[in-house]
């Protein structure tokens, strides 16, 4: 086992750190008539949203127009059980999870001969410890003729069926969010509004929870139509 | 004659290759337990550790092979809670082994077995810095991990390239400014 010596003094140093709370886009939802639906998330389970960081060197102002590098997408973690509010009868929602994202800027001394200093920056988000929200509206809902992996829900009032969402790793909502902060420089102070994407990637149990609301002859049908469940869509259709 | 201090030799080196035989064997086993005794730990205790170990085996400069490691500086900051933790600066190393805390919060039940459902996703950032005199080069990996399993392995690969550079007039200073933070 190699252990880690901490850095010695001077080497590194982080200059500023500060976090903003936003609700962020990380999934998106519908009902059809006849049936309602909503988010739950547990306790442990995740969503990925993208880390982002940039660098440069030769001086603590930050350079104009210098982009932000995508890392991937980083696990926040949903601190404990939550759910979205029902949505029914054709609604369609936009489910927000107030995720908490953090700053950071290192500064790092590479040679003291040649006075060579590295600069950092982080856009880490790191957990989603408040209540789900989301927001609903009408929108055209493309659910049609069942396939790719398919579960039936019934066809009476109150039957329910919960689908377990995987989804698409690389699969991004752009941008889910936008967080602002305002960071000091030793040069002053600048406003940072970075656009930030989330994956619709999903690990441990984030769950759509479907509901019959009405008896109808056809049943109801929860289907991924080859999105590996990334995204969970619903049809009245014959029982197979 | 000569024999016997040979042999006055002989005994003491023998019982230290003994001792260090049973404390590698003993520290081995401790470290490398197997996955239902860790399991069973934690199910029993609510936590346990596992091993993360992160190779690195290939190291580029542009795209092309670059071996000149010892002149590479290597910084570790762990993202996994925020504000984040820097563990490790300095020279640069081929394998880094992290122990990892591991809480449970469920056992999910699946066909054969049960799948740890533990907390939180570990995620370290690794850059790794090169100067060659003349220009700045950088290349940075993020590993993330969700500590389901008590032995974890990782294996990254690098490609320096060059750091953006500020266009300044004259020297660069290494005066300190303000420290500014929000908390603690």
């Amino acid at each position: 086992m190699v252990p880690f010596s901490f850095f010695g003094e001077g080497d590194s140093l982080r200059e500023y750190w500060d976090y903003e709370y936003e609700f962020t886009k990380v999934a998106e939802a519908h009902s059809i008539q006849g049936s309602r639906a909503k988010i739950v998330f547990e306790e442990g389970s995740c969503v990925k949203v993208q880390e982002l960081r940039r660098r440069w060197y030769n001086s603590p102002e930050l350079p104009e127009d210098l982009q932000w590098d995508d890392l991937g997408a980083k696990s926040v973690q949903v601190m404990s059980d939550m759910c979205s509010g029902f949505f029914e009868n054709g609604e369609h929602a936009t489910i927000l999870l107030r995720i908490k994202y953090y700053y950071e800027r290192w500064k790092y001394y590479v040679d003291p001969t040649a006075g060579i200093i590295m600069f950092e920056e982080w856009i880490i988000p790191e957990e989603a410890p408040e209540p789900v929200s989301c927001t609903s509206g009408v929108k055209t809902c493309y659910c049609g003729t069942v396939s790719g992996n398919a579960y039936v829900v019934g066809n009476q009032a109150g039957v329910s069926r919960s689908f377990r969402l995987t989804g698409t790793e690389g699969y991004y909502w752009s941008p889910a969010v936008i967080v602002g902060f305002t960071v000091t420089y030793p040069t002053g102070e600048v406003t940072l509004d970075v656009q930030i994407r989330a994956e619709r990637h999903y690990a441990g149990a984030v769950k759509v929870y479907v509901e019959v609301a009405e008896d109808r002859s056809l049943w109801l049908w929860g289907y991924d139509a080859g999105t590996n469940w990334g995204t969970v869509y619903l049809a009245w259709a014959p029982l197979e | 004659m000569f024999s016997c201090r040979r042999r006055a030799i002989s005994l003491p080196l023998v019982a230290i290759l003994i001792a260090t035989g049973i404390l590698t064997y003993h520290t081995y086993n401790r470290e490398v337990i197997d996955k239902k005794t860790w399991l069973a730990e934690l199910e029993t205790k609510g936590y346990s550790y596992s091993t993360l170990t992160i190779t690195i085996d290939k190291v580029l400069l542009e795209g092309k092979p670059f071996y000149e490691t010892s002149k590479l500086i290597m910084i570790v900051h762990n993202f996994t809670k925020c504000p984040s933790v820097l563990l490790y600066h300095g020279k640069f190393k081929s394998k880094l082994t992290f122990k990892i805390f591991v809480k449970l919060v469920k056992l999910r039940p699946i066909e054969g077995g049960v799948v740890p459902i533990v907390t939180p996703a570990h995620n370290y950032a690794i850059t790794i810095i090169y100067w060659n005199g003349k220009e700045l080069y950088d290349a940075v990996a993020v590993v993330e991990i969700i500590p389901n399993e008590p032995i974890l392995v990782k294996t990254l690969s690098f490609n320096l390239t060059k750091t953006p550079k500020v266009a300044t007039e004259g020297t660069p200073s290494f005066g300190s400014f303000f420290l500014l933070r929000r908390g603690g």
